[in-house]
Order: C-alpha cells, then sequence, then structure tokens
C-alpha cells in the first residue's frame, strides 16, 4: 500500500481492516495476505500482487505505465481525476474512488448537497451498522470514506483471488472485470467494476440537511442494480478509454 | 383393551392438540413476541421481552419459546442483559431463563433433541453451541466474517452457519466438533434451511438476490436461483414439511416466493407486506406465514392457492415467526 497522501492514517486503517478480515478468510480456505507499506513508489518490492494507491495523479499513471503488462493490480482508492478513467485507463488499472464525472452527476441530482461522500458514519442499512462498528472498536475512530474505500479495495482483492484461486494479476483481473462479479459493500446493492473504465458502480450520499440522502435516489423496479448505479458518471458510449490501443 | 388404549392415547395427545395452529413473532421495534391463535387469527397474547427480539424457534416439544434479544444500539463489549437468548414457557408465557451468547445475539438454531442452541457471534466470527439445560457455553468455533444464519440438518449432524462479509457457508460436524468444510456462496448470506430428508441445503443471498441450492453432502452447488432478476432481497427461508416447496421472503420487495424444490424454478411472487423477513410454514404444509418488517403485521397465505388469505396486525418491526406444531 502506498503511505502517503491524503486521509493516509484513515486509509491504511481501512487496508488493515481489510487484511485483518482476509486473514480470517484465509483460516477457513488457506492462503494469506499482508499489508506492506510502500514509502516509495518509484521502488515496487518484488511479488507484490495488488497496489492499493492513495496517491496523486502523476504517482498513479506512473504505476498503471509501470503494471501495464500485469506485475501488479492497482486499486486507486483516492484520486478521482477523470483522466486515470479515459484517457490514461490502464487494463490492471481500478478506481474504488468516485470519478469526478460521479461527483458532478450526484450533486446535480442532489442541489444544495453540503458534501458528496462515499461513505458516513451514520450509515446503518444493510450491514453498514456492524461494519461501522467492527472498524470502531477496532480503530477507536469512525469509519470515513477514505478508510471505506481502501477496505473495500482489500476486501476485493481477497475475495477474487479466493473466487478465482489464485493471486496472480491476470487472474485477478480477469475477474474484477467479468459481467457476472459483484461484491457487497454494505450499501445494498451489488457493487461492480465498469467493463469500458475500471470505474466501481456505487452509490455516494449527499448530506442534506444534516441527513444522509442516496444518490442516485429511488430506483424504479423495472430498472436493474447496474443500470441503475450507471446514472452516476461516464457511460460506455462516452468513454474515451481504450485499454487495448 | 384395544378401546381403552385408544382412549389412553387421546388422553395422551390432548395436551399437543391445544398446543396446535398457535404462531409466535418477534417483534424487534416493540421488544415482544405477540402470541398469535390461527384459528380465530388473533393475538391472544404479548410478552414483553429486556430488548430487541429478532430469531425465534420453538423447542421439538412446542413447550419453550426461544428469542434472541439484544440492545437496539449494539455496543462491542456491551455486558447489558438484553443480550441474551430469553427462554419462555410456552403454557405460562414466563420467561423462565436468559442465557447469555455474546454482545449481540441474532439467528441461532435449535438442536431437534431441544439440548443444544447453536448461535453466530456476529462481532466475534464464531458460532458458540450451548446447552440449553445448563445455559453454558460448551463449543465456539471459528466461522466467517460476521456470521448470521444458522441451520440445523433433520438428523442434528450438521450445522450450516452463513457469514455475510466473507460470503461463505460453514458445515460444523457435530460429531467431530470442528468446522469441516468452508464454501464461497452468493453476496451477504441471511439465513439457510435444510430440507427435511437432510438432502439439500438453501442459502439466501440478499445482495445477490439469489438462492444457492447445494447438496447438503458432497456440498456442491447444484443450483442458484435467481429471483427477481437478482434485485429480490431475499432473507428467511423455509421448507415445506413435504420437501416439495421452498419459501423465501424477499425483504424490501415485498414478496413471498414459491420455489418448487424438485425443478428450482420459481412457480409463484406472492405479494405479502412491507419487508418480510421472517417466514414459517404450518405442520400440515397449507399455510405459509410471514413477519413483515415494515408494515407491522402477519401474512397468512394459502399455500395451495399462493394467495394471502388473512393478516394480523402484530408488535413493532416484527422480524421472525415460528409456528407449533
Amino acid at each position: 500500500m502506498l503511505t502517503t497522501g491524503a486521509d493516509a492514517g484513515a486509509r491504511h486503517d481501512g487496508a488493515l481492516l481489510g487484511i485483518e478480515e482476509a486473514k480470517h478468510a484465509s483460516e477457513l480456505f488457506g492462503g494469506g495476505a499482508e499489508l506492506i507499506p510502500i514509502p516509495d513508489p518509484a521502488r515496487m518490492p518484488a511479488s507484490v500482487a495488488a497496489i492499493v494507491a492513495n496517491d496523486s495523479l502523476e504517482t498513479i499513471r506512473m504505476l498503471a505505465r509501470g503494471a501495464a503488462t500485469g506485475s501488479h493490480v492497482i486499486m486507486n482508492v483516492d484520486c478521482t481525476a477523470d483522466d486515470l478513467r479515459g484517457a490514461s485507463c490502464a487494463p490492471f488499472l481500478f478506481h474504488v474512488a468516485p470519478s469526478d464525472a460521479m461527483l458532478r452527476d450526484a450533486r446535480a441530482q442532489a442541489p444544495g448537497a453540503a458534501a458528496i461522500v462515499t461513505w458516513d458514519d451514520a450509515l446503518f442499512r444493510f450491514g453498514a451498522d456492524t461494519l461501522n462498528d467492527r472498524f470502531r472498536k477496532r480503530f477507536g475512530r469512525s469509519m470515513t470514506s477514505a478508510s471505506w474505500a481502501a477496505w473495500f479495495a482489500v476486501k476485493a482483492l481477497w475475495e477474487s483471488s479466493l473466487r478465482m484461486k489464485s493471486t496472480e494479476p491476470h487472474q485477478l483481473a480477469d475477474y474484477l472485470t467479468r459481467e457476472t462479479t459483484q461484491f457487497d459493500g454494505h450499501k445494498g446493492r451489488p457493487l461492480s467494476f465498469r467493463s469500458w473504465d475500471h470505474q466501481l458502480r456505487q452509490f455516494l450520499y449527499a448530506r442534506v440537511g444534516g441527513k444522509l440522502v442516496d444518490v442516485p435516489q429511488s430506483a424504479t423496479p423495472e430498472i436493474t442494480s447496474r443500470d441503475f448505479l450507471d446514472k452516476l458518471g461516464t457511460t460506455a458510449s462516452a468513454t474515451t478509454c481504450r485499454f487495448h490501443s | 383393551m384395544n378401546a381403552r388404549i385408544a382412549l389412553l392415547l387421546a388422553v395422551a395427545l390432548a395436551p399437543r392438540a391445544r398446543a396446535q395452529a398457535t404462531a409466535f413473532v418477534s417483534n424487534e421495534g416493540s421488544h415482544d413476541v405477540s402470541v398469535v391463535d390461527l384459528a380465530t387469527r388473533r393475538v391472544v397474547a404479548t410478552i414483553k421481552l429486556a430488548g430487541r427480539a429478532r430469531g425465534i424457534h420453538l423447542s421439538p416439544d412446542d413447550r419453550t419459546l426461544y428469542v434472541a434479544t439484544s440492545e437496539d444500539k449494539p455496543r462491542p463489549g456491551s455486558t447489558s442483559k438484553a443480550n441474551a437468548i430469553t427462554v419462555i414457557d410456552v403454557a405460562t408465557r414466563k420467561i423462565i431463563a436468559m442465557h447469555r451468547i455474546g454482545s449481540d445475539p441474532e439467528q441461532f438454531a435449535l438442536t431437534p433433541d431441544g439440548r443444544f442452541i447453536y448461535a453466530s457471534n456476529e462481532d466475534g466470527g464464531t458460532a458458540t453451541a450451548v446447552d440449553t439445560r445448563t445455559g453454558k457455553d460448551v463449543a465456539t468455533l471459528v466461522v466467517g466474517i460476521e456470521p448470521e444464519g444458522v441451520a440445523v440438518s433433520p438428523d442434528g449432524r450438521w450445522i450450516a452457519v452463513t457469514a455475510e462479509t466473507s460470503n461463505s457457508l460453514s458445515i460444523i460436524d457435530r460429531k467431530k466438533n470442528k468446522v469441516v468444510d468452508n464454501l464461497l456462496v452468493d453476496l451477504r448470506p441471511r439465513a439457510a434451511a435444510f430440507s427435511p430428508d437432510g438432502a439439500r441445503l438453501y442459502v439466501t443471498a440478499e445482495i445477490s438476490g439469489t438462492v444457492s441450492v447445494i447438496d447438503a453432502k458432497t456440498h456442491a452447488l447444484i443450483k442458484t436461483i435467481v429471483l427477481n432478476r437478482g434485485e429480490a432481497k431475499p432473507v428467511g427461508v423455509v421448507v415445506s414439511p413435504d420437501g416439495r416447496r421452498v419459501y423465501v421472503v424477499g425483504g424490501a420487495t415485498g414478496a413471498l416466493y414459491a420455489i418448487d424444490a424438485a425443478s428450482n424454478a420459481v412457480v409463484a411472487t406472492i405479494p405479502v407486506g412491507k419487508r418480510p423477513w421472517g417466514v414459517a410454514v404450518s405442520a400440515d404444509g397449507k399455510f405459509v406465514y410471514t413477519a413483515n418488517g415494515m408494515s407491522n403485521d402477519m401474512a397468512i397465505v394459502d399455500a395451495a392457492a399462493n394467495k394471502v388469505v388473512g393478516r394480523v396486525g402484530v408488535g413493532q418491526r416484527p422480524w421472525g415467526i415460528v409456528v407449533s406444531r
């Protein structure tokens, strides 16, 4: 895990909870997991399957170039730049952090929101309360958007590894991009990575007048979770990402 | 001689006949259990409890009711007396014991001989076995992360425990007193049920909107049944006494799904109320009952017609339901 950047402590704790859960799962299914701090992204340790990247646009671009042939899977948990999901997209780069396009759409759908967040300590439905309690019990502070993103990135990685029975980055990326793959992030709907830019489909939350409002809001029963969550961000037809050009 | 034997049998059976047709609904909002006479479809008693009432089971002889209670807002490490499996004498409707199990008891199962409770410990990643006579822990086993649903096989040998964060199912062999297998299932597995012959295991997955049909002997996945294109939010599951139907309640979709166990196909989708999580079936298989959390009632469904034939208002936020034999 890259340990620089904003909210580094909160992200570290989120990733650590994810690793501790991966270790619990490995007691049941075998294998193992370890969180290794990477102070210098230019000096990557060998035998790292995946990187939870909490850093600048330039650093993530550099990491993505370095992993172009599949030496690692990179989980971007902080940088919202659309460029990473567009012209600078990469086949082994995935985004748990929402894109700027998603944040713009969320603001437009919830006008007057004081903030748009990925997670909040006040969430309680669909097991959000148990996740919040687990985090608070372990670290003595609230789970924030930053810690949730790092926790989810690690969870998606270890779950992919269990399902594929492999830690090989090509196998992990293969699972992450399958049309049938979905994850539970304690947000009430199945979450998945968009095939066209590897952006995580997910709910965001608007803080409006002291309350939390789901964005997007109120699905009609006819619409699938996938289509519903694609109301935020860049669509397949609008993407400028070309993974194999 | 024959006439005398028949008379003695009739006398011996009388207490069981009286106990028939009663539903017990746990209410997490009003901290109580509604006792519903199913013949008159009326609440005949309300049993007040110390906390939020969720998991609920009857002893095999229908004489004892067990209810998981907890604080409204779980506090890790809490020593509140509300966190317990509350034991109620059905005849007097009085609380006779409170067994301490973990900090936030929710779901559990009772072995067919009534001797042991197996409960999931959500914040501990374990399942605990408790002797119902003494209330003491007799085993604690590591299962998945955020364990939830617990089911016991009809022969009492196998315990299945779902875990919501690891999306897993742990199988405990009671003969060996250990977890003998762990399976990956769909997202957020909430509940499990064995078929009456012990051959199948059904597991609901709330976020995937599916039911996994598992071979209970080999643990191989037989089929994944997708409910409402994966948009259902299935929680409770029960199998009819003849094993032909599997009933699943769909939470946010407000529906009861009737599944044909032979074909694993959904044969009916029945609107029952708001957020049904609990489901039970009568001993003769003719009625299915659902506890509807957001409409504060239970629905009575005619299993042959696949339609709601009655409703009974119960307490606040009904969660689970059991029916006496």
